[in-house]
């Protein structure tokens, strides 16, 4: 294949799968484009299915699945970061494998598994290029054949209070046609961002020279970004690195447990105070995002 | 800044893209319809 996951060739790889392959520039940025409205789409289909209450009984597993799903995607989203090579990429990974290195016990195992070394450089860069195109796919996939699978079990969801009344819709033909006018209209709106606003290599990069000002990670990093600017360096005597990895970690297993914690919405009754915690949620990461981008 | 091939590439992509998406939307809708029509009993399958 065209890419090369070494340092020395990497940056310059790229730039040939830009300039000198025929519709290189077009694979290229249709595949980062789609991996960003991946990731919005799963983010708003995590938020209706909540606000929808359809994580309740009996589709328990399949938010577990979802939620995992997610994380994986975000997985994707780091690993395949820092494949390009060039500045901004080596010094987002730099700084974003620096974040986790607070959690105890386990931060600074998990981050040596994905640098490899003390520094990020070839071990990092060919770990990453493993867990995009090897471990994380596998794991991805099994995990969605799941998902698709209790999918398939349990039916759609409806909302809370709503008499199920009308007859199922078959999947195929009737649904699946509904379903491919929506994804060509995704497709021609992923063709425009393609075309019109392809992604861009910057300049390769030099570990050897300090970080640019004003890095900033990819904006779906950017809740967290934020919240780490945003609390000073320590808080009660507890350092503030720790304290927002430690929140964030009790945060995604409470996301996770959710449909075990609403009791209501197990019973089939309406539960706003879980409708309020999705809409704050929603509001703050929409915040930080915009706060990130613009500051 | 892109130099008149590099663009002419991109609108080559893009309206080869859009008509292909375009042809395949009418042809899934006309799909759809008739299976809706189909299913509401207006046409009876043979």
């Amino acid at each position: 294949m065209y890419y090369q996951p070494a340092p020395e060739h990497a940056y310059e790889s790229i730039r040939t799968i830009v300039n000198d392959t025929p519709h290189g520039w077009l694979v290229r940025s249709l595949h980062a484009w789609s991996a960003h409205l991946m990731v919005g789409m799963l983010f708003v289909h995590m938020f209706s299915v909540f606000l929808l209450k359809a994580y309740r009984k009996p589709r328990e597993l399949m938010w577990l699945s979802g939620v995992a799903l997610l994380l994986l995607v975000l997985g994707f989203g780091f690993t395949g970061y820092l494949l390009p090579w060039d500045t901004k990429a080596y010094f987002a990974t730099l700084i974003g494998t620096e974040v986790p290195k607070s959690v105890p016990l386990l931060g600074r195992w998990g981050v040596s598994l994905i640098k490899g070394a003390e520094y990020v450089g070839e071990e990092t860069l060919t770990r990453m290029y493993s867990f995009h195109v090897i471990v994380l796919p596998l794991i991805a996939c099994a995990v969605i054949a799941f998902h698709l699978l209790l999918n398939q079990f349990s039916g759609v969801s409806v909302p809370v209070g709503t008499p199920v009344t009308k007859k199922p819709i078959p999947f195929f033909p009737d649904f699946a046609y509904r379903d491919l006018m929506a994804w060509l209209a995704g497709f021609a709106v992923l063709l425009i961002l393609a075309t019109l606003m392809p992604k861009e290599l910057g300049e390769k990069a030099d570990p050897m020279a300090s970080a640019p000002p004003g890095m900033k990670p990819e904006w779906f990093f950017l809740p967290l970004y934020q919240t780490l600017r945003m609390v000073p360096a320590t808080v009660l005597g507890i350092d503030g690195e720790l304290l927002v990895n430690a929140v964030l970690g009790i945060l995604i297993g409470l996301w996770a447990l959710i449909p075990f914690i609403d009791r209501n919405s197990a019973r089939g009754l309406k539960s706003p105070l879980f409708t309020a915690i999705g809409i704050l949620l929603i509001a703050y990461i929409a915040g930080t995002i915009l706060a990130g981008y613009f500051t | 800044m892109l130099t008149f091939p590099e663009l002419h590439d991109r609108m080559v992509v893009l309206a080869t893209g859009l008509v292909m998406v375009l042809g395949l939307a009418y042809i899934v809708n006309k799909m759809r319809v008739r299976r809706k029509k189909a299913s509401s009993g207006d046409i009876q399958d043979q």
